[in-house]
């Protein structure tokens, strides 16, 4: 059982579970009887069943029957723990009061009902079970799938390769330009002679080689870096472009950026209050987070690097800060992650983390992200333009 | 024995129940009686049933019930359970007593051979399937099966068979599991390791031979004998398989299969039954089968031999199974054999197909009495549908005239008979009342096969009329079952976005009709695009087309095009005036405006979208405003008029054909038309759309006379203009084929019924051949019903080859088409309209495939102003569409299917498909 950890940011679980409130409303998953709101379990359960063995092998699904008893336990246990956590909050009770499995048992349906995070097979996005509130992300998979998948073919797991150790996943990348990878500052820190330095002073270190890996079908899908190419230097743009090295093989395609700001959603006015209306999104990544618990692994799964496709929506855009938040699930460790727009696949956005994030699984109540419209006048956007060092 | 009737829609029908049961009494008088005696007459005598119309549906309704329930204690499906059948837990009035004491004395016999059965398991499978049939061990480690089992799995590839790929190009599993019984999860499964043979005629058995590896214990346990002699006519039969559920499109009463089945589908069953008259060189028997038993045995009773190999067949009516004579005929001369038999996957250069240059229609005797006809045609396998009128065998639903047509149609086929209908005399220009056996002769022979044929038989005239296209492609198919259907992904296309339910919304647009005014709006709309058009398309022909859609896409615009392979460049690469090239023009294209530009070629068949026909006319412009039509992208539905004859219905009328068209703004109708053709390209990708196209053309010499036809035809009186629309409409999208032609079907069928006083049809054609069992027939009964009760009831057809048969079946029917039936050339339009109330508009032609599993889409419009403005349309036409029927045809005035390597004078040469859309 996992140890009672206090959880922080108690509004940010309340406002996830009004989100999982809102997606279980949506797909007729909640009914209110006399004695309060009951979930539709069983499909809920057969939908985190699947999502729980969507990464085993062909081999795992067959003979693993003591995997699916065990996967069965967890996905009823799940919702009935999703259940109480819901009536405690409509009596009244505070986020403070959930116990941590149980907050993670919110994400587990969140992420099912709503907002997956849906893998590849053989380079082919899978279609989100037909549950909940995951409507448009089925409309976007059944009519536009040939162009989430060539975005997704952009998008690479990078790789720290030390000598004599294991290979270790580090983050996401994505190409841009001729020969660049766009990604996070923190994920290049790791990859650098001296992090505590300047940023512009960082060099590679050459022994810590890496390798980014755009899991695409074909051959040659690794490629190393170069060089650093640019590293952004103010706190709040956590950007930087390395340099692919060029292999046996062809590049993948460059991905295409959408530099106007409007493109992620607008503030429009309601009442004497504005809101923001944000565009339907979507993040390509590789979360890669070992879960503390192997509890919470049984509710969430695991985030085992294998490349996802996370739609969801920008809930806020903050241009002087700057940041996008956006609620696509994450899974944690997703950093260097593009977030796109999907009817248009370009990308708006570079993810670098989450607010309100709970130690136990990583996820966060809202990911935040570098919005790329904000960089178009500066040197790092001049480079994302012309593809050019 | 009370009267059966009404049953509309059952199926079978009573009649059919009632025939066989009476056949019944000669032919097992002790199950007979046995069953006469659980018949219980209906609650109210018969004589009362007409007085009133609900109380007679009821009541017939139950007479079929308890005739159903009788007759499935006669034919049951039992299970089988550790190779033993089940005869516990039978309820005491679902099996007749007769009917388990004969089985439980065979049951050793029966039970000794059934470890050698087994269910043909197919993973990786492109459209999902998880079986396509039955198979048994006729030799050591080799399995026979039909030929449309093993063509699921198999194709030829050179001189040998071999797999065809499977999903995302995997490998297929192919493997045969003895058991797959019900309650008993026990598997027993070899591996499938080759394909030996699939017999590439498709007038000759639907035979196959696999291959098969050890199984997984290693053991062998032999094979089923098969018996020296054929069946006689009386032998008591099991056919053991895997009924698999058939889909709507083929049993449209599906609870009516799950009563039969007990809702259980897929496992091992034992069918009892009795051989028949041997048809056509075929085996006949009367056990219960559905798809799925497709390469069953069918066994002897008392010897446990094979007498035949089942391969397709109607409920009772009567099932199909290659007689024992012919297996062993394979068995002997080893067709496959010297090409390395021991290898996995055989070969078989000295029974290659015949070479596509292959003249068509060659006919040669190959024995006393025994003709074989070679057409050169790829024949899709029609999904369960009872063949034509020709091919059609159920003799327990024949008049006297129906079955003097088969007996003419068995005493002079071949020699160039390709078909004998029941007909009218034609007098003139209409149809006599005058009973008539119409012989179908190949034009090619058509003075030859007059010369010899007989004036009168058995008492009736006897008519010889050039054979139709369509008895031209029918002479060469076989009525199959199979667990057939395409891989189109309903699954994924659920929710609001793909929705089809009543649409209620403002729409602004132009309500309009071609050829006046198809390309001067499709012109207007096409340039109005801002930044993006995804069209799905049957035909892509018309140069002017292109270069408005080029125009757009200089302007910035994206285009994405779903398009059917009939919108490739012709075969012949003789690219016609007016057409331009498509694989130029689209690489071109693609090289010009990059991702902005995205085409694709639906793939057809099993492993297709859709079964022979993307045949939908649909484009969506900047997600708001749909254009919805009858007519392709051609120069005969697009014609272009100049501006001074654009009001001049002269000049209009005679510039191509009868189009309806719609032009609306409407977020809702366009999110959900754009979403499903985006789908079906995505789709289409999914399934391998970008490979060139498989399927053979077939091509057709037709009279340059009747594609002149317009220009005879009489002229419009006058223009119609376009009817604006800027306001609340009520409207339905209709899709095939959704929910395998249910979402068409039913909204169409309730939309007749709802006809009071006057209903108007417009459409190509109705092909009443296809019209005997599934949606067709639905759809025909229920127009058949209303042109009996109301009073302004109305048809336009299109002139063609197959019109004269398809009017003499409405009028079997009892429509009085002398009244009510027109032709008129260039109709293309595919409408409806109801009491000036509501109206149908779209591309689903009135064939099987039509109203099934092609893609093509409708609207049906609740909206009064536009209903009287297509009623207008029609009633120009009407005016000057002519009789139906016109003197007869010669051989020079009908298609024939192409032979030398150029058309005779007179005749022009195009594909099939050219020719039948026009």
């Amino acid at each position: 059982m996992v140890p009672a950890v206090s959880v922080n940011g108690t509004s940010d679980v309340e406002r996830m579970a009004r989100t999982a409130r809102a997606l279980l409303m949506t797909g007729g998953l909640l009914e209110s009887t006399a004695t309060g709101e009951r979930l539709k379990r069983t499909e809920i359960a057969q939908a985190l069943i699947k999502h729980l063995s969507a990464g085993d092998s062909p081999d795992d699904r067959t003979a693993g029957a003591t995997a699916g008893t065990v996967r069965r336990l967890a996905a009823d246990q799940t919702v009935q723990a999703a259940e109480r956590a819901l009536d405690k909050l409509a009596g009244g009770a505070s986020a403070a009061n959930l116990s941590d499995i149980e907050v993670s048992c919110l994400e587990a349906i969140v992420l099912v009902t709503g907002r997956p995070a849906m893998r590849f097979t053989k380079g082919r996005v899978e279609m989100p079970p037909d549950i909940g509130g995951n409507g448009p992300w089925r409309v976007i998979v059944a009519t536009a799938q040939s162009s989430v998948d060539l975005v997704a073919s952009s998008v690479g797991r990078i790789e720290l390769h030390v000598p004599g150790s294991l290979c270790e996943i580090i983050g996401t990348g994505w190409r841009v330009g001729a020969d660049l990878v766009v990604t996070n500052r923190h994920v290049v820190e790791r990859l650098v002679t001296d992090g505590s330095t300047q940023p512009d002073l960082w060099q590679i270190d050459g022994g810590k080689p890496a390798m980014i890996d755009f899991g695409r079908a074909t051959a040659n899908e690794r490629f190393s870096f170069t060089s650093l190419a640019y590293v952004a230097a103010e706190p709040s743009a956590d950007i930087a472009i390395l340099q692919l090295h060029a292999g046996s093989g062809p590049f993948p395609d460059p991905l295409a950026i959408e530099w106007d700001e409007r493109a992620v959603g607008r503030t429009v006015p309601q009442g004497d209050a504005s809101v923001f209306q944000g565009k339907q999104l979507y993040v390509v990544g590789h979360p890669w987070r070992p879960f503390s618990s192997t509890a919470v692994a049984a509710v969430l799964g695991d985030a085992d690097g294998s490349k996802r496709w996370s739609p969801g929506y920008a809930t806020q855009l903050e241009t002087s800060v700057p940041f996008l938040e956006h609620d696509c699930s994450t899974l944690g460790g997703s950093s260097g992650s593009c977030v796109l727009r999907s009817d248009c696949h370009k990308v708006v956005a570079l993810h670098f983390g989450g607010r309100g994030v709970r130690e136990l699984t990583g996820m966060g109540a809202a990911n935040v992200a570098l919005p790329l419209s904000v960089l178009v006048s500066r040197r790092v956007g001049e480079i994302l333009r012309t593809g050019h060092i | 024995m009370p009267t059966f009737k009404g049953a509309s829609g059952g199926n079978p029908d009573a009649t059919n129940l009632a025939r066989w049961f009476e056949a019944l009494a000669k032919r097992d008088p002790t199950l007979h009686s046995e069953l006469s005696n659980r018949l219980r007459p209906p609650a109210a005598p018969a004589d009362d049933i007409t007085s009133e119309a609900t109380a007679s549906l009821d009541d017939a309704r139950q007479v079929v019930l308890t005739l159903e329930t009788i007759v499935r204690a006669g034919r049951p499906a039992l299970f089988v359970k550790n190779h033993h059948i089940v005869f516990d837990d039978i309820p005491s009035d679902a099996v007749a007593q007769v009917i388990i004491d004969r089985l439980k004395i065979a049951a050793p016999t029966i039970e000794a051979v059934l470890p050698l059965i087994g269910r043909i398991d197919v993973g990786n499978h492109p459209s999902a399937l998880t079986y396509v049939g039955t198979g048994w061990l006729v030799e050591q480690n080799v399995v026979v099966t039909n030929r449309h089992v093993a063509e699921f799995v198999a194709r030829q590839g050179g001189s040998s068979f071999v797999f065809r790929a499977g999903r995302f190009g995997d490998p297929l599993n192919v493997s045969i599991d003895y058991r797959r019984e019900a309650g008993a999860p026990g598997k027993d499964v070899a591996p499938v390791s080759g394909v030996i043979w699939i017999e590439p005629d498709y007038k000759g058995p639907d035979i196959a031979f696999l291959k098969i590896g050890e199984r997984q214990d290693a053991t062998h346990r032999g094979w089923i004998a098969i018996a020296e002699q054929d069946a006689a006519p009386g032998t008591e039969v099991v056919v053991v398989g895997y009924p698999a559920r058939a889909p709507i499109s083929i049993v449209p009463d599906q609870a009516w299969m799950d009563r039969i089945y007990g809702g259980a589908y897929d496992v091992k069953r034992v069918a009892p039954g009795m051989v028949g008259d041997m048809n056509r060189g075929w085996t006949t028997h009367d056990c219960t089968t559905l798809g799925g038993n497709s390469g069953s045995v069918v066994l002897d009773a008392k010897t446990g031999q094979a007498v035949a190999l089942h391969f397709a067949g109607l409920y009772l009516v009567e099932n199909y199974a290659v007689p024992a004579s012919a297996i062993r005929r394979y068995k002997r001369e080893r067709p496959w054999q010297g090409l390395g038999s021991s290898s996995s996957a055989t070969t078989s250069p000295e029974h290659s197909r015949p070479p596509s240059s292959a003249p068509p229609a060659q006919v040669k005797t190959t024995a006393p009495g025994r003709v074989s006809i070679t057409i050169p045609l790829t024949i899709t396998v029609s999904l369960g549908e009872m063949g034509t009128d020709a091919t059609r065998l159920d003799s327990a639903q024949t008049t006297s005239l129906d079955e003097a047509a088969h007996r003419l149609f068995m005493n002079q086929r071949g020699n160039g008979v390709f078909a004998v209908k029941p007909g009218y005399l034609i007098d003139v220009d209409r149809l006599s009342d005058v009973d008539c056996l119409v012989l179908k002769a190949n034009p090619v022979r058509f003075d030859e096969v007059r010369a010899s044929a007989p004036p009168t038989f058995q008492g009736y005239p006897v008519d010889v009329r050039p054979a139709s296209v369509d008895d031209l492609v029918a002479i060469s198919d076989v009525v199959t079952e199979a667990v057939s259907s395409i891989s189109y992904n309903d699954g994924d296309r659920t929710g609001p976005g793909f929705s089809f339910e009543t649409v209620v919304e403002k729409m602004k647009g132009l309500i309009h009709v071609g050829p006046e005014r198809s390309w001067t709006v499709l012109s207007e709309y096409l340039s109005g695009t801002e930044h993006k058009l995804v069209a799905s398309m049957y035909e892509f022909h018309a140069k002017h087309v292109a270069d408005a859609l080029e125009k757009e896409l200089d302007d910035g615009a994206s285009l994405q095009l779903v398009l059917a392979t009939q919108s490739r460049d012709p075969k012949s690469a003789r690219v016609a005036a007016g057409d331009f090239e498509r694989g130029a023009l689209f690489e071109q294209w693609r090289r010009e405006f990059g991702r902005k530009f995205k085409s694709v070629f639906v793939p057809l068949g099993a492993d297709g979208l859709v079964a022979n026909a993307y045949h939908i006319k649909v484009t969506v412009r900047d997600d708001r405003t749909v254009w919805l039509s009858s007519g392709n992208w051609k120069n005969t539905s697009q014609p272009v008029i100049t501006a001074e004859s654009l009001n001049d219905p002269k000049v209009t009328s005679r510039a191509g054909n009868r189009e309806w068209h719609v032009l609306l703004e409407s977020p809702t109708l366009a999110e959900r038309f754009q979403n499903h053709i985006m789908a079906d390209y995505e789709r289409s990708l999914a399934l391998g759309g970008e490979a060139e196209a498989v399927e053979a053309q077939v091509w057709v010499d037709v009279p340059e006379a009747v594609l002149e036809g317009p220009d005879f035809e009489a002229v419009a009186t006058r223009v119609l203009d376009p009817l604006p629309i800027d306001r609340q409409v009520r409207v339905k999208p209709l899709l095939t084929p959704d929910h395998k032609g249910r979402v068409y079907s039913e909204a169409v069928i309730d939309l007749i019924r709802s006809a009071r006083k006057q209903l108007l049809f417009q459409n190509q054609y109705i092909k009443m051949a296809g019209a005997a069992s599934g949606f067709l027939k639905a759809l025909v009964d229920a127009l058949v019903d209303r042109a009996k009760r109301i009073d302004d009831f109305r048809i336009i057809l299109r002139s063609g080859d197959s019109l004269v048969d398809d009017v003499s079946a409405l009028k079997r029917r009892g429509v009085d088409v002398a009244t009510s039936v027109r032709k008129l050339t260039n109709t293309h339009t595919k409408g409806i309209v109801v009491d000036g109330m509501k109206a149908l508009v779209g591309s689903h032609n009135w064939s099987a495939p039509g109203v099934t599993l092609n893609r093509d889409a409708s609207l049906i419009f609740d909206d009064s102003e536009i209903a009287q403005y297509y009623a207008q349309a029609f009633e120009i036409d009407w005016d000057r569409a002519r009789s139906a029927i016109s003197a007869k045809e010669t051989p020079e005035s009908v298609p024939r299917l192409a032979s030398d390597l150029e058309p005779p004078l007179g005749f022009k040469r195009m594909t099939l498909s050219e020719y039948l859309e026009g």
